[in-house]
């Protein structure tokens, strides 16, 4: 099969600017893609001419987001489609690209994604009426439940919550892409104000803007480019089933779901397919960038993606093992995850994905992983859409 | 001027019970798949079939599967309750695992696995001075 390529990564930096809508007004939807487009294309060393397909995610974006973000480059007749997956449409617009090149459609493929979204709890129309009148649509509702399930059945604590919040913002300080960038303690993590117990606003990802973008390409093609080829080595997007608890925004499907003692779990099936695809293991991941969009996501996600066994993942964080320095493998959320970034829902699973090209290309500076050979994004989001993307050297 | 009247807040869900009668949600079951579902659904959501789907009466008892609650106005203005308000999941009696409210704001007080039942509770006064009221799942300390 046609090995894809990744040549160039580019990620226009996560952030919010304050004025009254949340939105920054110096710099419009279109300008934010075009500069993840155009540090990408650099990065490759490679002309927009030769692109020969575009995918282009976002959640909240106008019509035709890409074809308006992409028309100053220089139109070439190429396809442009742009796609609305959740928190998975990053990780989906790289699959659609594997697929195209593998499928001999084209040998060199522009993935994009972008969002501007506005501060506070996400509105979204996906939450049925009802759920609206009753008070119950609000997406910590799911990852709070989650987490408090977790504390029930594993002895998680609040304070192995927080340090997971304290790993994440140390990381991000080092992350020019990231908007948090400023150190947090434990105490001042469980001091701040609750949002949904055990979840305080100090432990929840922020919505912002921000967009990032990769050139992917044939083995063959990638030779013009590169003498440091960046592998993907799996690209796998999945739905939960009838009986998933915790999939999508982490709560039962609107009607209900079969009760089971094991509730069928996407991430697990999804990386799985991924682990499969890609020949590679949990254990031989050197980093991994998953969907923290709370600090109880990221201890059970990690679990989930088989890194460790259920239960175990607040043991790794005490120790410190999947934090940025430790000698253990993998690192987890080396960008400074969700919880620093924030997250513009369209551009995070491609932000993921960028940052782990850095690393393994040892463009990443001071926050460089030493030896980074295999890295892993995830993304879980509404809809129940997840995503693992593995790339390797 | 009528006595005050007891509204859903979503008519569907459920109905205000005569006094003395029990309260239940609206549902459906297929008979097919024996498949719960709440709210009420057309097609059953594991077969994709219409035909064996009718209404049923649920979710009397169940136990808590988690918990949480909610302590800012949720998005949208479509909520005109009070804030904080407990939520969970639950598992009820006919098989299923449904979101819902719970009559309990402090966590420390609930525990999963807990017994819980249907109750009705008041989350605010329409225009025409009538409460406006929810199903919301109560602990049942023992």
């Amino acid at each position: 099969m046609e090995k894809v390529v990744i040549i160039g990564a580019g990620i226009h930096p996560f952030n919010r600017y304050p004025d009254k809508r949340g939105i920054n007004p110096s710099m419009t939807f279109q300008e934010i893609g075009r500069s993840a487009v155009d540090k990408a294309l650099k990065h490759a060393g490679i002309r927009f001419k030769e692109v020969g397909a575009a995918y282009c995610s976002t959640m909240i974006g106008p019509i035709s987001a890409g074809h308006s973000i992409l028309a100053p480059f220089g139109l070439n007749g190429m396809p442009i489609v742009n796609i609305e997956n959740a928190c998975a449409g990053g990780g989906t617009c790289i699959r659609m690209a594997v697929d195209a090149i593998r499928g001999g459609r084209t040998d060199v493929v522009l993935a994009l994604g972008i969002d501007k979204m506005p501060q506070g709890f996400i509105k979204m129309d996906i939450w049925p009426e009802w759920m609206e009148k009753t008070g119950q649509n609000l997406t910590p509702f799911g990852f709070a439940s989650r987490g408090r399930r977790h504390m029930e059945l594993y002895g998680t604590t609040r304070e192995q919550f927080a340090k997971v919040i304290v790993k994440n913002r140390k990381q991000g300080v080092l992350n020019p892409n990231a908007m948090w960038r400023s150190e947090v303690t434990i105490e001042q993590v469980l001091n701040a104000p609750m949002v949904c117990d055990p979840l305080t606003s100090f432990m929840l990802c922020s919505p912002n803007e921000g967009a990032a973008a990769l050139i992917l390409c044939t083995e063959k093609k990638a030779k013009q480019f590169t003498t440091k080829p960046v592998y993907v080595a799996a690209a796998a997007v999945g739905t939960p089933i009838e009986s998933s608890i915790f999939g999508g925004m982490a709560l039962p499907q609107e009607h209900g779901m079969t009760y089971t003692e094991d509730p069928y779990e996407i991430t697990t099936f999804v990386s799985n397919m991924a682990y499969e695809e890609a020949g590679i293991g949990p254990k031989e991941l050197d980093l991994v960038e998953l969907q923290d969009t709370d600090a109880a996501s990221e201890i059970i996600e990690t679990e989930l993606l088989g890194i460790c066994d259920m239960g175990e993942a607040p043991r790794l964080i005490d120790e410190g093992l999947t934090a940025f320095g430790s000698a253990a493998r993998p690192i987890v959320n080396v960008s400074g995850g969700l919880t620093s970034k924030g997250e513009p829902v369209g551009a995070s699973g491609l932000a993921m994905i960028g940052e782990i090209v850095y690393q393994l290309k040892e463009e990443a500076g001071t926050r460089q992983v030493e030896g980074a050979r295999v890295g892993l994004g995830h993304t879980i989001g509404m809809g129940g859409n997840c995503s693992v993307v593995i790339v390797r050297t | 001027m009528g006595d005050k009247r007891k509204v859903p807040v979503e008519p569907s869900l459920f109905e205000i019970p005569a006094a003395g009668e029990p309260l239940y949600l609206n549902g459906s079951v297929c008979s097919s798949c024996e498949r719960y579902f709440f709210p009420k659904v057309e097609r059953c959501h594991v077969c994709g079939q219409t035909e064996h789907v009718k209404d049923t009466k649920l979710g009397r008892k169940g136990k808590l599967w988690t918990f949480t609650n909610c302590c800012y106005p949720p998005p949208g203005g479509g909520y005109k309750g009070k804030v904080p308000f407990g939520l969970g999941l639950v598992a009820l009696e006919e098989g299923i695992i449904i979101c819902s409210r719970v009559n309990e704001t402090d966590t420390s007080k609930l525990k999963v696995g807990m017994e819980v039942e249907l109750i009705l509770e008041t989350l605010y006064m329409d225009d025409e001075g009538n409460d406006v009221v929810c199903f919301t799942y109560n602990p049942r300390h023992t």
